[in-house]
């Protein structure tokens, strides 16, 4: 698909993702002023909401700080703005090519009866709108604000740390492997690529993310088998993957939904297989300043699951699920995306 | 972690706002900001609030002569500020580009012009440059040093 954006979108989305960088400055800075007010390990209290009330206390006359902020506020407001701006310019060439996708082996499957879980519908990371509040969600997510956006502003490439998961998996022989959570097929393409003889699955509630999914699929002549459902509940067939996984959904998600998306893929898997979540690096093994920073920066992005998810026990979830031999570590060097595997006994 | 405390700060981070949602430009787009917005704040959990990022308390060693509140707005138009002048500056510099390439004033070659590599790191370059200098007119002696 030609997605070679004019000049206004491709000026402004550059823009954007270069004033992330900037940011990037100057949380460096916030963290130096922290420390410059006495506050680190030994001074910063273990309460997550207590250490919040100190740490903006103590930055109340931090420049970096209040620029800090307002230049985040400014990037939250204008991140999806600016990539709907960006569409609409192009619409004209962008949405022949989106309604009219390529034909191929790739199927969606969506469900009349499928149950939207509540915490999706308003919580499920913060984009205006809803991830199917566009109809071209999939490519104004997938393509200009992650690509575009967040590849040039997040630590790392995004795409290998999503090769990395994927190669983290214990065996390269899967026969059948379900990628939950799946939305516009990233780590689904990381997954087809390491295993490219498996037949590939995902699920996934934006039936928008899934349709731009499927066109992706059907451009690389991929035949994947996309189902919008919820995780939880995908109404799959019991024990029919060897491998079941996901990338970057757990801090979506409220413990409750963990327990019962660990659940699923444990009903989902046959004998033997392999489970693999990947997601956010979890706070005990952050320091102080990052654990607040991170949780800060989600109160503003308005993720109200991270703190929780990123607290839990994911091996002792996994245990609870059934799965044993699990594993719960953190990929060199940034320990980002971190890991949590386990295996359903034979 | 005394009880009080802790029921103090969750008291003070329920009384916060939520950061505003974004101003897209679109009717519908608009529409979805304002449900999507509305929902949030129906729906948000005192403990979980976002911290308000709005009022900042003025320096009283410095002169202050607008509002706390709407010195932020300046700020927050001051970057969109610079994100429109940036927009003309990058658009400036392709035309000069085309204009080089072919001799003639084609605001549609300019549209639709994809920069080479050798180019598009040209502008990635001044960009970022420009960029910064923006941002470290925020600090009295530019951008704060940090480790990389």
């Amino acid at each position: 698909m030609k997605t070679a954006l004019l000049q206004r979108g491709r000026a402004e989305l550059s823009f954007v993702a270069d004033l992330g960088l900037v940011g990037g400055h100057l949380k460096r800075a916030v963290r130096k002023d922290l420390e410059a007010r006495g506050l680190g390990p030994d001074t910063l209290d273990a309460d997550l909401d207590v250490r919040h009330e100190q740490a903006e206390t103590a930055l109340r006359d931090s420049r970096a700080y209040r620029n800090f902020l307002t230049l985040h506020k400014w990037g939250l407001n204008n991140l999806t703005r600016a990539a709907f701006d960006a569409f609409e310019a192009n619409r004209a060439e962008l949405e022949p090519q989106l309604v009219s996708p390529p034909t191929g082996p790739a199927t969606l499957d969506e469900p009349a009866d499928i149950r939207i879980p509540g915490y999706w519908h308003n919580w499920f990371h913060n984009t205006t709108g809803g991830w199917d509040g566009h109809e071209h969600m999939g490519f104004i997510h997938g393509e200009l604000i992650h690509r575009w956006v967040v590849g040039t502003t997040f630590p790392g490439n995004i795409f290998a740390q999503r090769d990395a998961a994927a190669a983290a998996a214990p065996r390269t022989d899967y026969r059948r492997i379900l990628d939950m959570g799946c939305g516009t097929g990233h780590y689904t393409q990381s997954l087809t690529r390491r295993f490219p003889s498996a037949e590939i699955h995902g699920t996934d509630c934006s039936g928008a993310l899934l349709r731009y999914a499927q066109r992706i699929a059907n451009e690389q002549g991929w035949a994947w088998h996309l189902r919008r459902v919820p995780n939880e509940e995908t109404g799959l067939p019991s024990g029919h993957f060897d491998f079941v996984t996901s990338y970057i959904l757990f801090h979506e998600l409220p413990v409750t939904a963990i327990k019962a998306t660990l659940a699923e893929a444990f009903r989902l898997l046959e004998p033997g297989g392999d489970m693999l979540m990947a997601d956010v690096t979890r706070y005990q093994k952050m320091d102080p300043i990052a654990v607040w920073q991170q949780d800060s920066a989600a109160r503003r992005e308005v993720e109200p699951f991270w703190r929780e998810s990123a607290t839990a026990d994911l091996a002792q979830l996994a245990t609870e699920a059934g799965f044993v031999e699990t594993r719960s570590y953190g990929m060199p060097p940034m320990n980002y995306p971190w890991i949590l595997s386990g295996r359903k006994p034979r | 972690m005394a009880k009080g405390k802790k029921k103090q700060a969750r008291a003070v981070a329920g009384k916060r706002a939520i950061g505003a949602v974004a101003a897209p430009v679109t009717k519908q787009s608009k529409a979805l900001a304002r449900k999507t917005a509305a929902t949030r704040t129906a729906m948000l959990p005192a403990k979980i609030a976002a911290p308000s990022n709005g009022a900042i308390a003025p320096d009283p060693a410095e002169a202050h002569y607008l509002l706390a509140r709407r010195t932020e707005d300046v700020a927050t138009a001051f970057v969109s500020m610079a994100g429109e002048l940036w927009i003309v500056k990058d658009r400036l510099a392709v035309l000069e580009r085309v204009l080089e390439k072919h001799g003639i004033p084609a605001p549609e070659l300019v549209d639709r012009y994809e920069p080479e590599p050798e180019f598009k790191a040209r502008l990635d370059g001044e960009r970022r440059t420009w960029v910064r200098r923006i941002i470290s007119a925020l600090f009295p002696t530019g951008l704060p040093k940090v480790d990389p």
